[in-house]
């Protein structure tokens, strides 16, 4: 029994020892799976992880996600890793069967082999849940998967990576993450009428399937992009979730919260290199600001009820007194030229991401229920044309409506 | 020498150890003291989405729909926990402003949902002055609430909620002095299966609306004897 007890201790030690040894290939998998954030999309809120069944809301009807964990029955057990490298380089299952792209094997299709092996690896380990895929709901004829025969002819070209020799690095990292495994254009890419990623426009700002919200321009573009932001700024939002210019909201916290703050410091230091070095996309709108205010604040329509719902927090001139809550001066979400994020936060407020670097966030309230479509356009303009004194567009409460 | 079966209940062991050991190691990456959890004080800041419809310290009753939104104050923990989560995850549905709830909780993980729960079960403040009371409906309520309805196999309220009605730690919550729209909204959504829970199921299929609403009034009517001890359970 001695024998046993001793035994165990030396086995307890050494078995963390071992653990952490053989796992460097297995942690780089979780690390890399994390990266392309799988479990997001492959995990419905409440159920175990990889076990599938999301819905993803797209254009041409519902999609589920399916089932990635190991079981042999309902998950990828039965799959080689042949089948599953053909899957994400090539878009096909291992039936043969096209997949469709809200599985973002466009994107992908960069990996090289060896990522795949690891995030395969990965997921071979966890654990194994019985739940049968649900079918998609697409309408016909998006519904044949044969179709994507045509789609795939004009707009996807299986290709891995391959590195610029005339960029640094770093650069080649940053762009193999953003355009590969952290599928970034699957969102902030626009898309064709045909659910396709219009490549002339990459990065260039695009809507998301999840209520609407909208993803923003991230190439340099003074006033639609990040061109105003420093490398800082970036950092801290991609990891984070906040930064002195605005937080992560809507589906961008949840990337945040399940992917982006476990990137290493020189892979988000990479992905900031690369955005800030793209060519700026989109027309530059001309930033005019106009003269300073004539009227005092408060005649300034959607003043009064700013200072009845918002200043409590975010202070009387837009600067909070406490810096946990965000900056509503100079603020991405406030200014940009596409209001939906805006609209959408003041509609359903909600907790900003949960990160190990900010473990119990702060959190707005939602007001879509307290306030009328033309008091939300109100206050919306109130806070982009107030203090700033941008000529941003006016926001007119028909745009709010949809949003609810 | 070690035998086959030490080295059998080994491998049925090595496993516990194994994560013993390496929450030993997790530990500290989470409670470093880089991110100390927060004071009450700093919860109730962290909390301004929920204060908007249940009252800062979780009094509940907002606004214009007044006794929509429960008291969670007084709460035993364990029952606000696992309400969280069922909101989280959907499983709780309902009028809109449940669905709201899923809505601003669907990013926290279970810890933050714990604090939440452990600060509204913190609070106790003041209870809003009774509605004016309808005798008859009244005891119609009490009977209902104090007795069930045993030939339709219907037990009384006291018997899971406790005596007093004030709830049963670790997750059976507390009814006197709940807002009455509130408790018949729930039976509403029992019916409905925005709620699960065979045992009300049951009872919102079999009691009538009048009936119901009756229990409603009744509890919506007590208040916490000043001796009260549940909390220091």
């Amino acid at each position: 029994m001695k024998l046993l007890a001793a035994l165990l201790l030396i086995l307890a030690f050494t078995g963390v020892a071992w653990g952490a040894d053989t796992s460097a290939s297995f942690s780089r998998g979780r690390y890399l799976t994390r990266v392309g954030d799988c479990r997001a999309c492959h995990t419905e809120p409440g159920r175990a992880a990889f076990s599938g069944g999301r819905p993803i809301e797209t254009p041409f009807g519902v999609i589920y996600t399916p089932n990635i964990t190991p079981d042999a029955q309902t998950g990828i057990g039965k799959w080689t890793f042949a089948d599953f490298y053909r899957a994400m380089h090539n878009g096909i299952d291992d039936d043969g069967d096209y997949l469709y792209p809200a599985f973002p094997f466009p994107s992908y299709t960069n990996l090289t082999r060896q990522d795949v092996k690891a995030i395969w690896d990965y997921l071979r380990s966890v654990e194994p849940v019985h739940r049968k895929n649900r079918p998609n709901t697409l309408r016909w004829p998006y519904s044949m998967r044969s179709a994507m025969r045509v789609w795939r002819a004009l707009y996807f070209d299986p290709h891995t990576f391959k590195p610029d020799p005339n960029a640094s690095p770093m650069l080649n990292r940053g762009a193999y993450l953003v355009r590969g495994l952290a599928h970034c254009g699957a969102c902030h890419s626009p898309r064709n009428g045909w659910g396709a990623v219009r490549q002339e426009y990459a990065l260039a700002g695009g809507t998301v399937p999840i209520d609407g919200w909208y993803a923003p321009n991230i190439t340099p573009n003074p006033s639609t992009g990040i061109g105003g932001w420093s490398a800082q700024a970036l950092s801290n939002f991609l990891s984070t979730g906040r930064s002195e210019r605005g937080a992560a909201l809507g589906p961008m916290r949840d990337v945040v919260q399940s992917s982006l703050q476990y990137l290493t410091d020189s892979d988000l230091a990479a992905i900031v290199a690369y955005v800030q070095s793209l060519p700026a996309q989109g027309p530059t709108l001309k930033v005019a600001h106009t003269a300073p205010a004539a009227t005092p604040n408060h005649q300034i329509p959607g003043a009064a009820l700013y200072h009845k719902h918002c200043s409590g927090c975010h202070g009387d001139d837009g600067h909070a007194k406490h810096d946990y809550y965000p900056d509503l001066r100079n603020n991405s979400i406030v200014l940009a030229a596409n209001p939906t994020n805006l609209v959408l936060m003041i509609l359903q407020g909600g907790f900003e991401a949960a990160t190990d670097a900010h473990p119990y966030p702060y959190s707005m309230p939602p007001f879509g229920f307290k306030l009328s479509d033309k008091e939300v356009a109100k206050i919306a303009n109130f806070v982009r044309r107030n203090w700033d004194r941008r000529l941003v567009p006016q926001i007119a409460p028909q745009q709010v409506e949809p949003l609810r | 020498m070690i035998s086959s079966r030490s080295i059998r209940s080994l491998r049925r062991i090595l496993p516990g150890i194994l994560i013993v050991a390496a929450t030993a190691f997790a530990i500290p990456a989470f409670a470093g003291p880089a991110n100390p959890p927060p004071d009450h004080h700093g919860m109730k800041i962290r909390l301004a989405a929920c204060a908007t419809c249940h009252g800062k310290r979780g009094q509940g009753g907002a606004g214009t729909t007044a006794g929509v939104y429960p008291r969670l104050a007084d709460q035993p923990a364990g029952y606000l926990y696992k309400q969280l989560l069922r909101f989280k995850s959907a499983r709780r549905t309902g009028i809109p402003p449940v669905k709201i709830m899923h809505h601003l909780l669907i990013n926290l993980p279970a810890p933050y949902l714990q604090l939440i729960a452990a600060y509204y079960a913190a609070e106790s403040p003041p209870f809003p002055p009774a509605a004016p009371r309808d005798q008859a409906r009244w005891e119609e309520g009490r009977k209902l609430v104090q007795h069930g309805v045993p030939s339709e196999g219907i037990e009384a309220c006291t018997s899971c909620h406790g005596s007093d009605l004030q709830g049963q730690p670790p997750s059976v919550p507390a009814l006197a002095g709940q807002y009455a729209r509130y408790l018949t909204i729930q039976f509403e959504h029992w019916a409905q299966g925005a709620r699960h829970d065979p045992l009300h199921e049951h009872i919102a299929e079999t009691l009538t609306t009048p009936q119901i609403q009756a229990m409603s009034h009744y509890l919506a009517s007590l208040r916490p004897a000043a001796n009260s001890t549940r909390k220091a359970e």
